[in-house]
């Protein structure tokens, strides 16, 4: 029994101390109170236990660290998605061209590029600046004209815009041109004057000096 | 996981022994060993030398008991203890094995975990050295001197050789005066 195991031939030992080495290996020690049959019950217990501790050895020891860290960078990933798309979003609103209210002209000089509003802005003219009452009856929506409500509406945004002191002169302006007196000027007339007056043209000239601008720094 | 198997190997092979071990210092020797097998199986794998092993763990947890206790109940269970034979038997001898055992109790602590651990654990002198933490010339030093005072304490003709030849005790002629005139005497 020592020697299977010895490190070293017990040759260093006297001839008395083997004997006496062997007569002391025969002795056998007493086990005491340790019992078998409990002994492997509570073993095999305590194996099952920590068998069901363990994780699973078909998954690595890295897989859950891995599926933890994927999780909670798609769960960022969304809520910085949900945070943009929450944000008002820019609306794009074609601008009709010039020429589409007064003469009908198709110049491309008379192009208008497109403006952006923001979608949260009223759509209404009366409620804007004076440069938004303009833009709305030059280049506003495209309503018919026998929207009577509609005409009477952008009528009196523009003598709002123009001024009330110009609608005498434009009364009397195709009287004394046309020599026709006591005329009534409908308010499409009045309009396309006003209109034509804005984009610089002379007010009433029904001629070939119709379409000549006015000098430039007119009173719009 | 370990194979029951290997439980049963090493408990009928070093269960006797790992008890023995462990009652150097623990009271209740069998509950430490029945820990440390215990903790052997909760392992994922078998350890490299499961014998030292369990070696180490008996005497970490057997040291830990002793700490763990107080003074009160281990004056207590010693005495209960004592009265527990160590060795089994032998029909052939009654008397050896508590010769055996009562020896075993004077031996010096160092000198009798080695023995014990070399004798009846069956460990290496490489073994020994790394389970108490000494070299291996160490190991062999104090198993061969607890071997020598075993044998002194165990052998009848070695009890006599240490007892001195007349029971008479030895009576000066004169009364000593100092240590000069004693090796004056002598020489």
């Amino acid at each position: 029994m020592v020697d299977r195991h010895s490190n070293r031939p017990n040759r260093e030992l006297s001839a008395e101390l083997q004997a006496f080495e062997a007569q002391l290996a025969a002795i056998l020690p007493s086990t005491g109170r340790l019992e078998r049959d409990r002994l492997m019950f509570e073993a095999g217990k305590a194996a099952a236990e920590a068998e069901q501790m363990r994780p699973s050895a078909s998954m690595p020891r890295w897989a859950w660290p891995a599926i933890s860290t994927a999780s909670t960078a798609s769960a960022v990933f969304l809520l910085a998605m949900v945070l943009i798309d929450s944000r008002s979003p820019i609306v794009e609103k074609p601008v009709p061209r010039t020429g589409e209210i007064t003469s009908g002209a198709t110049d491309p000089s008379d192009q208008v590029p497109v403006r952006r509003f923001p979608d949260s802005q009223p759509d209404r003219p009366d409620q804007g600046s004076s440069h938004a009452l303009l833009a709305s009856l030059f280049f506003g929506d495209e309503q018919p004209r026998d929207n009577s409500r509609s005409t009477y509406f952008d009528q009196r945004n523009m003598l709002l815009a123009l001024g009330g002191d110009r609608l005498p002169e434009l009364r009397e302006t195709p009287s004394a041109k046309g020599g026709r007196s006591n005329t009534r000027v409908s308010y499409a007339d009045l309009l396309d004057e006003l209109t034509l007056e804005a984009h610089g043209f002379v007010p009433g000239n029904n001629g070939p000096d119709r379409l000549k601008p006015l000098h430039q720094g007119t009173d719009l | 996981m370990i194979e029951s198997e290997v439980l049963t190997r090493l408990f009928d092979e070093r269960g006797p022994a790992l008890v023995l071990y462990a009652r150097q210092w623990s009271d209740w020797p069998e509950d430490v060993v029945q820990e440390a097998l215990i903790q052997l199986m909760r392992q994922r794998r078998l350890p490299a030398d499961p014998v030292a092993w369990l070696f180490r763990v008996v005497r970490n947890g057997a040291i830990s008991q002793v700490r763990q206790q107080s003074r009160r109940r281990r004056r207590e269970t010693v005495t209960a203890e004592s009265r527990r034979p160590w060795f089994c038997e032998s029909p052939d001898d009654p008397l050896m094995a508590e010769e055996a055992a009562e020896a075993l109790r004077r031996l010096p602590p160092e000198e009798r975990e080695t023995v014990v651990a070399r004798l009846w654990g069956g460990l290496s002198f490489g073994q020994v050295s790394r389970l108490t933490g000494v070299s291996i010339s160490t190991a062999h030093r104090r198993y061969e001197a607890g071997l020598t005072l075993l044998r002194k304490l165990m052998i009848p003709e070695e009890r006599e050789a240490q007892l001195p030849t007349s029971t008479e005790p030895r009576v000066p002629d004169k009364p000593v005066q100092d240590y000069d005139s004693i090796e004056a005497s002598d020489g």
